[in-house]
Formats: structure tokens, C-alpha cells, sequence
């Protein structure tokens, strides 16, 4: 765990860009939504989701992505075993995804004390959430996190393997698939199906349930392609 | 001897192309070694494969009595430097002696900054922004200063100017009298190295041609020259790699050793005997003796 906890270490340098790119870019979007929201506010609408947090997920991919294929070449030459710098990678993703949770958390409780920002601007809320206790809405935000983290991560291992070719195969083949999925269940009229399993689920689990697995899969197949990798 | 590594046939391809080709040999405890080849030889895959970053197609390779393929126990004594090796795109020198002080068991900060000073490394500069003798210079300092038992550097000497080089030479020395360690230098510049490194691995085209003592290496061949029919009575049953015609006389690079034998047939045929030098032995067993006509090739010198 110590030599996990070095290995980590790492990626230190890079915190001042990780954090200041990641967050930078997250004003940008807040503050274009929040213009866009003062020429159309109207008192009477109420509160209104922005995709806010999809904009938080787009950055936390490609910065792993980026960390991941700038580092793993000079910690193999750093005689740093493949199989250490994925688990302190890994590693990142959890402390990376807490610590946002947390930002995320408290940018809410302005959110909410602000009144949407004075305009019924949902940005950081999580939706259907509204209710759940801290514990959980924490989890809401760092597992969704934990699981993009480990998908910038996986798109990295692509690039070490296979470089350039391999991320692009490596997404068609993921659209392929998921349009393939899209068009079985239309054609087996399926949709309706699986409209009322989702709301079946609580947002506890949709949030924080459900991405788990997703987050694994995303980890241990991250994990194999590392371990062939060369720099 | 206490062998620190054992290669066994060790094979690399690269689709058709055979990098590596059935490769045997075994590096010993406590022991400076030149690996020496033309480029693309293989002797950075070779270095690759020692040192798990790269797979071996077949073979079995052993370092510290284990695979070095993902083991941790086996890379933590070993240090790998390489000529073409990335950095972290917001590394600076500094960055790079902090990780290699944690990662490395027997980092010497002190020998590090020590080396820093006299190569004028700028600890505070990114490493992208050094200039390519500085780059030469840091993966140097890394490669000493980290102190593992087995040390490999691949052409560290790339942009270094020759007082950087002997610098280099005279610190590497110093510091393996007081931590000896098995060091595995690749280089071009033979003759430079010649007293430095005790034994020689030669490859050519992916095949290992010689594994021998330098010492014994100097004395393998010589440069006879005189008459032409002196020259072919000398060299009559000898194995002769090269040879070349000078304003009438003609200059033969024959192996094998000298004995008193050979000293009295030269000298009562009037030929000239001297030894060859390491770099040209080298360029003697590995230049294909078809690829440039001798006259072109003394011309070219």
C-alpha cells in the first residue's frame, strides 16, 4: 500500500493543472448557463435542470485520459510495475471522486441557500434527490465520478496499447454496440419495459447502485489492457 | 561468478521482422558491461526485455533469480535508463529527483544534486525545455544516483559534449569502487568505453556475437600490413575480416591472437603488426564486408 501510495504520488505535479483546468472550465459552463438563464428568467418557472454535472463528467474523462498516458510511460521507466501504477491510479480516482462529491456537496448547499442562484438554475443539484440524506447524495455524486474516472482511465489504456487506433476502434465498437442494444429493444418493443424498471429504481441506487458494477468493469478491463502495455 | 541475469533464448518479433534472434547469455554480480551493436542491432529491446518493459517473443529471461515481467521485488533493483524516455508533460528536474527519490531504495539525494551541479542541470526548468545534453545529462544523474544493483544505460552519452562524457566516465567509476553494482552501458562510442567496461556483449542484426572479457578482446585481432605476398604469407590459414589496399601496400585485419610464432613469421616477412583497437574489431565483425568497397570506405574515414 506504501509503495501504492508512492507510485500516486506521481501524478502530484500535476494537481495544479488537473484541478485548475477541471474547475476553470466548470466556471466557464456555469457562468454561459447562468447568462443564458438571466435573458429567459421568468419568476413563475420554477426550478430548471442544466446539465452542469454531464460538463463536470466530460472534463474528469479526458483529464484521466491525458494523466494516464503522459505518466504510465515515464513510471515504467521509473521501474514502477503496471499492475502498481493501475491500483495507485485507481487510487486517484477514489480520492479524486470524494473530494469532488464534497465540492459538489457544499456547491449545492449554496445552490440551495442562493434559491437556484435568485433564477431556478438547478446546476449542481442532483436531481430527484432533493430529499436524500447526506450520506447518500455524497454517494450520488462520487460514484457516478468513480465511474467516469475509471472510464477516462480505460480510454488511456487503450491509447498505451494501441495507440490512437485503439481509442477510436475502441469507442466505434462501444456505439456499435449500445446502437445495436437501442435497435433490439425497439424491435422487441422493449422500451416501455424498461422505462417502468428505471423508475422502479430508487435515485439512491440509480445514482450510487447501478454504477458500481459499471465502475468495476470499467477498472478490470482498464486493468488487463495495462498489464500488456508497453511505453 | 554470481549471475545477476540469465537470458535464454530469448526471441523478439515484431510481425516479420525478428528483432531479437535466440539470444543466451548471463550478466555477472558486481560487473561494468558494454553492450555494443549498430542501431537496430536490438540492443534497446534486449534492455526492454531485462527489464520487464517490453515481452519477449519465446525465451526465458531471469533477473535477481526471478522473472522481471510485473515484479516488483525484481524492478526495485533495478534502473533503467533510457536514451528516448518521456516525461510528464509538467515535470521539471526537480519533479524528477523528488519521484526518483521515492521510487528508488537506494536514491542518494545528496550524490544526485551533487551530479546536478556539475552537469549545470536547472532544477527548477521543465524537462521538455532541456536541451538535448541536458536531457542526456538528467536521465545520467537518475541512473547513478538511484544506486540499484543492476543499472542499465542505453546511449546515455546522446547530446553530451566530451567533458560531460568523461565527467560522466569519471563519476560512474568512482561511484561503483564505493557501491559496485552490475552496470550494463550501450554505447557507440567503443573506444571511449574500452577501459571503463570489463566485459563486451556484441549484437548484430538481432544474434549475440561475442560475450567476452575487453581484455581479452584487445588482443583478438591485428592489423598486419606490408607487400602484398608478405601480407598473404602471413595471413595464409588465418581468418582474415577485412582488408585494404594502401599506395602499394596492403593492410589485413586478421583474428586471432598473437603469438611468438606470429610475432617472428611478421617480422622475418616484413609486416607490420599492430593490435586493434575494441571500435574497430567492432566495426570489423559487424559492417558487412560487401556493403562499401575498402577504398571508399577508407575514404569516407
Amino acid at each position: 500500500m506504501n509503495r501504492i501510495r508512492q507510485v500516486a504520488r506521481l501524478q502530484m505535479p500535476a494537481w495544479p493543472q488537473i484541478l485548475g483546468w477541471t474547475w476553470s472550465m466548470m466556471a466557464v459552463t456555469f457562468g454561459i448557463n447562468l447568462l443564458t438563464f438571466m435573458a429567459n428568467y421568468d419568476p413563475g418557472d420554477g426550478v430548471t435542470n442544466t446539465g452542469g454535472l454531464v460538463s463536470l463528467c466530460g472534463i474528469a474523462i479526458g483529464m484521466a485520459t491525458v494523466s494516464v498516458t503522459q505518466i504510465f510511460p515515464y513510471a515504467l521507466g521509473m521501474s514502477v510495475t503496471r499492475r502498481e501504477f493501475y491500483l495507485a491510479w485507481s487510487l486517484l480516482a477514489v480520492v479524486q471522486s470524494v473530494v469532488y462529491a464534497l465540492v459538489l456537496y457544499l456547491l449545492r448547499a449554496v445552490e440551495q441557500a442562493t434559491g437556484y442562484w435568485g433564477m431556478g438554475m438547478r446546476f449542481f443539484g442532483l436531481p430527484f434527490m432533493d430529499d436524500a440524506n447526506p450520506v447518500l447524495l455524497l454517494l450520488g455524486y462520487a460514484v457516478p465520478m468513480l465511474v467516469v474516472t475509471h472510464l477516462g482511465i480505460l480510454l488511456g489504456t487503450l491509447y498505451l496499447r494501441w495507440g490512437a487506433t485503439g481509442v477510436l476502434a475502441g469507442l466505434t465498437l462501444a456505439f456499435t454496440a449500445l446502437g445495436l442494444a437501442a435497435a433490439l429493444i425497439t424491435w422487441t418493443r422493449q422500451w416501455h419495459a424498461i422505462g417502468r424498471w428505471l423508475l422502479d429504481q430508487s435515485p439512491t441506487a440509480l445514482l450510487a447502485g447501478w454504477p458500481v458494477p459499471v465502475a468495476a468493469a470499467f477498472a478490470v478491463g482498464g486493468y488487463r489492457l495495462i498489464r500488456r502495455a508497453t511505453a | 561468478m554470481t549471475a545477476v541475469v540469465t537470458a535464454h533464448g530469448v526471441t523478439k518479433r515484431f510481425g516479420d521482422v525478428t528483432a531479437l534472434d535466440d539470444v543466451s547469455f548471463a550478466l555477472a554480480e558486481h560487473t561494468i558491461y558494454g553492450l555494443l551493436g549498430r542501431n537496430g542491432a536490438g540492443k534497446t529491446t534486449l534492455m526492454q526485455i531485462l527489464t520487464g518493459q517490453a515481452f519477449a517473443s519465446s525465451g526465458n529471461v531471469s533477473v535477481f533469480d526471478a522473472p522481471p515481467v510485473e515484479n516488483p521485488a525484481v524492478l526495485s533493483k533495478v534502473c533503467f535508463v533510457r536514451e528516448s524516455q518521456r516525461y510528464p508533460h509538467v515535470y521539471t528536474v526537480r519533479h524528477v529527483f523528488r519521484t526518483a527519490r521515492r521510487l528508488f531504495a537506494n536514491w542518494d539525494d545528496t550524490f544526485a544534486h551533487g551530479l546536478a551541479a556539475d552537469f549545470q542541470l536547472p532544477a527548477g526548468r521543465l524537462v521538455r525545455r532541456l536541451s538535448r545534453g541536458m536531457l542526456s545529462a538528467l536521465g545520467v544523474t537518475v541512473g547513478l544516483a538511484a544506486r540499484a544493483p543492476l543499472t542499465f544505460f542505453d546511449e546515455p552519452y546522446l547530446g553530451l559534449d566530451p567533458a560531460a562524457r568523461q565527467l560522466f566516465y569519471d563519476r560512474l567509476l568512482a561511484d561503483y569502487a564505493g557501491h559496485p553494482r552490475t552496470v550494463v552501458l550501450s554505447t557507440h562510442l567503443i573506444d571511449e568505453v574500452s577501459d571503463l567496461v570489463e566485459r563486451v556483449l556484441l549484437i548484430d542484426r538481432g544474434r549475440l556475437l561475442l560475450d567476452e572479457d575487453a581484455d581479452d578482446l584487445r588482443g583478438r585481432a591485428v592489423a598486419a600490413t606490408g607487400r602484398a605476398e608478405a601480407v598473404d604469407g602471413f595471413a595464409a590459414g588465418r581468418t582474415e575480416l577485412h582488408r585494404e589496399r594502401l599506395s602499394g601496400l596492403v593492410r589485413s585485419t586478421i583474428l586471432g591472437g598473437l603469438g611468438p610464432h606470429a610475432k617472428a613469421l611478421a617480422q622475418a616477412l616484413n609486416v607490420e603488426l599492430e593490435p586493434l583497437s575494441l571500435q574497430q574489431l567492432v566495426v570489423r565483425l559487424t559492417v558487412p564486408p560487401t556493403t562499401t568497397a575498402p577504398a571508399d570506405r577508407e575514404a569516407a574515414r
